[in-house]
């Protein structure tokens, strides 16, 4: 405890050093030359993607015009959510077999931590993207203001990511079992998502920034980024300790 | 041990009073205001011991000893046990007020929610085997659930439209009860059924206390 939080209180300005970004971007990078390099994982979570969204429409059979719009976002942010999850377990894959202890004892955790807060971004980012233009190619797009819808669909992606990164993290510690991962982080999402779906609702019905209801949901996804990226910062080490 | 015997004249009075206590009669509730002397105390209870849970998860972080993570566990499980007493009286009382057993509320979804989140902590649980490992992870993942699960509980019945008193723009039951009438069993009830949930997490941190003697005791014996 006491070696951490004096690292934590007085040594706060170091993770912003120069040194410290370089060694952020260096650990950030090799999750990606890894991913690049060992394509199997990368182009599984792509085709899963695929796949979901295509078995979804074949469930349905039937364009935007007909299932309407509170569906079509419904089961946007469900494919969504189960994509993420299934990225995101894969976050720790590099760190097995003993390549943890070998980062324990080259670099910080919380650096640790926040590149692999921001690899997930990333990848549910990219994963994301491509998982809207083909679910929109395949079932129509009614989204009125895409400004709007935008923010929440970034906003909505960044939190998945900070929230999954520390649910992997606690996954992988258990072994990285991937059902333990999807029980911790199906009822942990649940309230986000709530809050994704009647966000983006509005957005699709064209109501966006300039209403209360619109900027309350995006303060409040705000309000639980934060809370659970500083939550990961204290516990972080601990975690990765264990 | 005072508040024991505490405990159990708070209760008895609770039971009698709540049962027999003349009552404000409010259209469609009737009767069934007395399950307020039940079924609020619980989710008090709950969240009360849900916070000791996370203090004691917090306090194993910081000074790394082991019977803070039994007691984490314990009062995890007690306030279990009050969610699901909670969920059958408000069931019941659901049944009475609003015609199901389960309606579409945000809070009574949030509260089942919860619940998953906290049996997918004892999952965890199971899932490790190493004590100090075990120990850490699950303290780290109880503190990060507690901020969820309050969120679910009391954040987001107040932005989604709710049927409960107090929520969703519904008035509270305080504009019903001119004569302060309920409030003389009501505060009673919730500390009686805080402290039955208390002295029943004590009883099951010593069990287990006695449980681990007797594992080391078996230990020593194999070794001999």
């Amino acid at each position: 405890m006491s070696f951490y939080s004096s690292y934590f209180i007085f040594n706060f300005a170091a993770h912003f050093s120069n040194q410290a970004l370089k060694e952020l971007w260096a650990l950030y990078k090799k999750d990606i030359i890894l991913d690049f390099k060992n394509k199997s994982s990368l182009s599984s979570v792509l085709l899963y993607s695929l796949t979901i969204v295509f078995v979804s429409y074949y469930s349905f059979k039937v364009k935007i015009s007909e299932v309407g719009p509170i569906v079509w976002n419904a089961l946007f942010w469900i494919i969504t959510l189960f994509i993420s999850i299934n990225a995101a377990s894969k976050s720790f894959q590099n760190e097995m077999n003993g390549v943890d202890y070998y980062l324990y004892q080259l670099s910080n955790p919380l650096k640790i931590l926040f590149s692999k807060i921001l690899y997930n971004i990333t990848l549910l980012l990219a994963t994301g993207i491509i998982c809207l233009a083909f679910y929109s190619l395949v079932m129509g797009n009614p989204v009125g203001s895409p400004v709007d819808f935008t923010i929440i669909f970034v906003l909505g992606i960044v939190a998945f990511a900070s929230i999954l990164t520390m649910v992997s993290g606690i996954a992988f510690k258990a072994g990285n079992n991937f059902t333990l991962m999807a029980i911790m982080s199906l009822p942990l999402l649940l309230p986000l998502e709530m809050l994704l779906i009647k966000g983006s609702m509005l957005a699709i019905d064209g109501i966006g920034m300039d209403t209360v209801g619109f900027r309350n949901i995006v303060l409040s996804i705000s309000a639980l980024i934060m809370i659970e990226i500083s939550l990961s910062y204290l516990l972080f080490p601990y975690l990765w300790r264990a | 041990m005072w508040w024991k015997a505490l405990t159990v004249i708070l209760l008895i009075y609770t039971i009698l009073a709540g049962l027999f206590f003349p009552i404000p009669t409010v259209d469609i509730v009737d009767e069934s205001v007395r399950n307020l002397f039940f079924h609020v105390p619980m989710w008090f209870a709950m969240t009360i011991m849900l916070i000791l849970g996370a203090v004691n998860s917090i306090l194993y972080l910081a000074k790394n000893n082991i019977q803070y993570d039994i007691n984490a566990k314990i009062f995890t499980q007690t306030a279990l046990i009050f969610g699901v007493l909670g969920l059958i009286t408000g069931s019941l009382w659901a049944l009475i007020t609003w015609g199901a057993l389960w309606t579409n509320d945000p809070k009574l979804n949030g509260t089942a929610i919860g619940m998953l989140l906290y049996l997918a902590y004892f999952v965890l649980r199971n899932s490790l085997e190493e004590d100090s490992k075990r120990a850490t992870v699950s303290a780290v993942y109880n503190i990060l659930v507690f901020p969820i699960f309050l969120s679910l509980i009391y954040v987001l019945p107040r932005i989604f439209a709710s049927l409960h008193p107090g929520n969703g723009g519904n008035p509270g039951f305080n504009i019903y009860d001119q004569a302060k009438h309920l409030r003389i069993v009501f505060y009673p009830a919730v500390i009686g059924w805080f402290l039955l949930g208390f002295w029943i997490s004590t009883q099951l941190i010593r069990l287990k206390k006695i449980e681990n003697q007797f594992i080391e005791r078996e230990i020593i014996d194999i070794n001999e």
